[in-house]
């Protein structure tokens, strides 16, 4: 209703990603080229069956997932992180176009209806963002992914459960090493009784090298839940 | 919906404009423009089709709305009204006034301006019935006036009721408890205000604050408007900006959710609206802010633009006349240069440097509204950039402690004096500013009124330099003719006066009131002001002359002349001289020693203006073939006190056009002048004394011959002037009359061989 609303109030005139001209909408927000292009890319590559990652010809397993398996459940992304995808998230996070999470939180929900080894699921947590990251941008991108994932799946969001106690810099220079060492013991659990033998479903916008992913599911899993599996909306190659 | 807000707005700004004035054969332009958008517009042309529509529907809810002046307003006496006091009453020492919103079920008289001659005993929102005498608000007299029943129009207000005694208001029923505690609120803050703070800086602040600007000395607010900053007292964008500024900062205090600060600053502002009473300039802010405030947080793509498109919608579909309203475009369209000449500005120069975000932010303002500075009060101040950059941060800073203290002064009178000293401190550190920065070179000039025309163009020009920075537009020849345009305008407007019509003669009787005011312009374009109004009640130097000399972008005067030291023709000539370049000052010789001239001799003194004696046989030569003679009086030193005998007397003649000047001569002054022969004929004659009885010479008139005869007087004046003796006298010899109290300005324009008439207050825009 709100978002119709602004709809009205706030028209949007132009495709998010490629700026085609016309009416578009918080349910409608880029154009059927971009959407096609979208579908196109999702579909071109095989993935990696454990992390999701896509994959060169002929494997089924991605390189990390074979040498150092992540202990999530199972990892699924919309589609791979280039151009309309990129470009989404980055409209959604960096200009702050908050109606966006309808449109991509519904995408990502379509993926955990589709695929049968995420569920049963319990709960829905999203990975926290650094607190200048939040004051910065005045929302936390994830929460509002997991919120309407919730709604669409009709589960439970806990936002408060995983916390971010550690500020980190920006991981977005850094290599895998010195990203897993910046993120070590950067997040708790505060209400341990919440996640204990639940089946949680861990929602992120973009999965690189898994590090910030990894860490979540470890902090999570110690805290005594049964079962984590994840989904984000874009995600790197494993090639 | 295929239009953004914007475009709706432009749409239904356009479609009020042609309902408004209802000048139908224009109508077929847009709707042919849009009609050929959609037919050929291919891409644009749902767009095209969507705004034709809207257009078509807005001009049928415009007429709906009444917007079409009623024509049958006729005079009433005795009148008794119900109804509720609309606004806050204002008084200034002498008489109050406020709007009535009456019961009738007439359409003009819904809404009436009342003034009492007393101070009004009554409330906002009260119930009262009132008796006086119902009359019509005066029409300009002089192009470039202020148009007071326009004025009025515009808030539906068509008559003006005058109370003359206390008992001829009964209050019915008191206003509503809401309403009184909200006045509680605003009348103890305006007496700590007032209390605290010297009369100067408080009247400054209530303006700030609650948009009163009737305490303010008049100088003062135009010494603020000369240097472009005279929005800083009308509660406007700036205001509700710093008001939500402080929001910002008390609701982080406080830790809140992006929402709750939406909600509470919302209420805040609302309560904020209910203590000043909500006056127009108020609602209208408050809707912006408003909407402002959900474009903020909503994120969404060129929302602030949008947010400002759908209040101007807002707005002139509940008011709309608001489009006519000066306050409205000016804060509209400074909002619009900020939000959107601002980014791209910005864009376009990349600096990294913060600092000049301080500059460029006023310069998008100014750009956005510098023609209709120029049209409303004829001015043009480069100055305003550094003015704007020095104040408005004071400003914001007074208008939050002036705020806080406001909430306190109720509850905590003692911490709002806390609050007020450092805002006085304020106040006083902006007017030092100001009339420091008035000093320098080039601050600011008078340019003559733009017509509708070149306020196009500006804007046109100004646009394709806009879209020359914007990434889609870069085209080379967008700037240069955006700029060109931009120049062509400002060149157009500052050019000076004399250089317009040259080679034709001009003798103006400017509309005073009661008084005389004559401005003559030489072929060659030098001009000569012949007394200039005055009165002891009001100020017409300052209404009624000078706006009249700045609508035609006058910023030079040759010659003052004053023919005698009555008030009623020297008080004006102390205004224009002090307001505008003067290179010479004519005085009669027989007065020299009159001490009514001690002012202008002081003027004189400081400007560095000469001083001319004039006696009867001197010749004023403005330019090769057209000079001034002065026919009267002789030269000797009066000591009387009865002035009007030895007015000076100017003749001049300009091929077949010729014109005598009487000043205020009567009877025996008339006689010296025949006896005098020297006195040929004469195209124009100013009659002597303002047609009084005293003047009535018919032999005089005889001898003259004149084909027109002006005379300037006040409406309904107390002294009977013009006597219908003289009137009589003139018909009877053929001679046609026109008058101020009925034509309002006379324009004789003759190039020596035809002479063109034009009366009243129809605008001679360039």
């Amino acid at each position: 209703m709100i978002d119709l609303i602004m709809d009205i109030l706030f028209p949007q005139t132009a495709c998010y990603i490629c700026r085609e001209p016309g009416r578009y909408s918080c349910r409608y927000p880029w154009c059927d080229a971009c959407e096609d292009e979208m579908d196109r890319l999702k579909k071109c590559l095989s993935l990696c069956d454990h992390c999701g990652k896509y994959l060169g010809e002929g494997e089924n397993l991605c390189v990390e997932c074979r040498q150092n398996p992540p202990s999530f459940n199972i990892a699924r992304a919309v589609g791979p992180y280039e151009e309309p995808f990129r470009i989404a998230v980055k409209v959604f996070k960096f200009l702050g176009r908050k109606q966006l999470a309808k449109k991509m939180g519904d995408m990502m929900a379509e993926v955990v209806e589709r695929e049968p080894r995420f569920w049963p699921l319990d709960i829905i947590v999203p990975v926290p963002i650094s607190q200048g990251n939040l004051r910065q941008r005045g929302f936390n991108q994830t929460e509002l992914l997991a919120r309407q994932i919730g709604r669409r799946l009709k589960i439970a969001v806990e936002p408060g459960i995983l916390v971010r106690i550690k500020e980190t810099p920006s991981q977005r220079e850094l290599t895998r090493e010195e990203r897993e060492k910046n993120l070590l013991y950067a997040f708790k659990v505060t209400q341990p009784q919440k996640v204990l033998g639940k089946k949680i479903l861990l929602v992120d916008d973009v999965y690189t090298t898994g590090s910030t992913i990894r860490e979540c599911t470890r902090v999570l899993l110690e805290a005594g839940a049964e079962r984590v599996s994840v989904i984000t909306w874009a995600i790197g190659k494993g090639f | 919906m295929p239009l953004s807000w914007f475009e709706v707005f432009i749409v239904l700004a356009a479609s009020a404009c042609f309902s408004y004035y209802a000048f139908w054969p224009l109508f077929i332009l847009p709707f042919l423009f849009l009609l050929a958008g959609g037919i050929w517009g291919g891409k644009y042309s749902l767009r095209s089709y969507s705004a034709l529509a809207l257009f078509l529907m807005a001009v049928l809810f415009f007429n709906w709305m009444q917007m079409p002046v009623p024509l049958d307003l006729r005079i009433q006496d005795g009148v008794v009204l119900t109804g509720r006091v609309e606004t806050v009453p204002e008084f200034d020492g002498n008489r109050s006034s406020f709007v009535l919103k009456s019961k009738e079920p007439e359409r003009a008289m819904k809404k009436i301006q009342v003034f009492c001659n007393f101070e009004a005993a009554v409330q906002k929102g009260e119930e009262i019935s009132l008796r006086g005498d119902l009359k019509l608000p005066r029409p300009p007299g002089n192009p470039g006036e202020f148009d007071y029943p326009r004025y009025l129009s515009y808030s539906g207000i068509y008559y003006l009721m005058s109370v003359k005694e206390k008992n001829a208001i009964a209050v019915i029923s008191a206003p509503g408890r809401s309403e009184c505690f909200f006045a509680a609120i605003r009348n103890s803050g305006e007496k700590i205000i007032k209390d605290r703070l010297p009369a100067p800086e408080a009247a400054i602040l209530l303006g700030m604050l609650l948009g009163k600007t009737d305490d303010m000395a008049p100088e003062q607010y135009r010494d603020f408007q000369k240097s472009g900053i005279v929005h800083i007292f009308s509660v406007s964008g700036l205001h509700v900006g710093f008001f939500l500024l402080l929001m910002a900062c008390l609701t982080s205090l406080c830790r809140m959710s992006p929402g709750m600060k939406l909600v509470v600053t919302g209420i805040f502002l609302l309560l904020y609206a209910s203590v000043v009473a909500w006056p127009v300039s108020v609602i209208r802010a408050v809707i912006m802010a408003i909407v402002g405030l959900l474009a903020y947080y909503s994120g969404r793509e060129n929302a602030l633009l949008n947010g400002l498109g759908l209040a101007g919608t807002i707005i002139i579909v509940s008011d709309p006349f608001a489009l006519f309203k000066i306050s409205f475009q000016l804060s509209f369209m400074a909002t619009w240069g900020l939000l959107y000449l601002f980014p791209l500005l910005k864009k376009r120069l990349q600096y990294t440097n913060r600092l000049w975000d301080l500059l460029l932010i006023p310069l998008s303002a100014q750009l956005a509204v510098l023609p209709l500075t120029a049209y409303h009060f004829n001015l043009f101040s480069p100055v305003s950039l550094l003015s704007n950059v020095l104040t408005s941060y004071l400003s914001g800073a007074c208008v939050i402690l002036g705020l806080l203290a406001l909430m306190l002064a109720a509850v905590w009178p003692w911490l709002a004096g806390i609050f007020l000293y450092p805002a006085g401190f304020f106040i006083e550190l902006i007017m030092g500013l100001n009339s420091a920065v008035l000093k320098l070179p080039l601050a600011f000039w008078w340019v003559a009124t733009p017509c509708f025309i070149l306020i196009i163009v500006y804007y046109l020009g100004l646009l394709l330099l806009a879209l020359s920075w914007s990434k889609n537009y870069r085209k080379r020849g967008f700037g240069y003719t955006g700029l060109c345009l931009i120049l062509l305008f400002i060149l157009l407007i500052s050019l000076p006066a004399s250089l317009y019509q040259q080679g034709v003669m001009e003798l103006v009787l400017i509309d005073v009131g009661q008084g005389d005011s004559i401005l003559l312009k030489s072929p060659g374009g030098k001009f000569v002001l012949v007394d200039g109004g005055g009165s002891h009640y009001s100020d017409p130097g300052s209404k009624k002359l000078l706006p009249y000399l700045h609508h035609r972008g006058i910023r030079k005067i040759d010659v003052i002349i004053n023919t005698h030291p009555d008030i009623d023709h020297l008080q004006g000539l102390e205004k224009a001289s002090k307001g505008l370049s003067v290179a010479h000052i004519a005085l009669p010789y027989c007065f020299k020693e009159a001490e009514e001239y001690e002012e202008l001799k002081g003027i004189a003194a400081r400007k560095n203006i000469p001083l001319i004696f004039l006696k009867s046989g001197q010749r004023l030569s403005l330019e090769k073939g057209c000079e001034l003679t002065v026919l009267y009086p002789e030269e000797e030193l009066y000591h009387g006190n009865h002035y009007n005998n030895k007015s000076l007397v100017l003749y001049c003649q300009y091929g077949a056009f010729s014109f005598l000047l009487t000043g205020d001569v009567e009877k025996e002054g008339m006689q010296e002048l025949l006896q005098q022969g020297n006195l040929g004929t004469s195209t124009v004659l100013k009659v002597p004394h303002h047609g009084s009885k005293g003047s009535l010479l018919p032999e005089f008139y005889r001898e003259l011959n004149p084909r027109w005869a002006i005379i300037s007087a006040g409406a309904n004046n107390s002294f009977g002037h013009p006597h219908a003796s003289v009137l009589k006298e003139l018909q009877e010899q053929g001679i046609e009359v026109l008058r101020t109290d009925e034509d309002g300005a006379i324009v004789f324009q003759s190039n020596g061989r035809w002479v063109k008439i034009k009366t009243g207050a129809k605008g001679q825009s360039i």
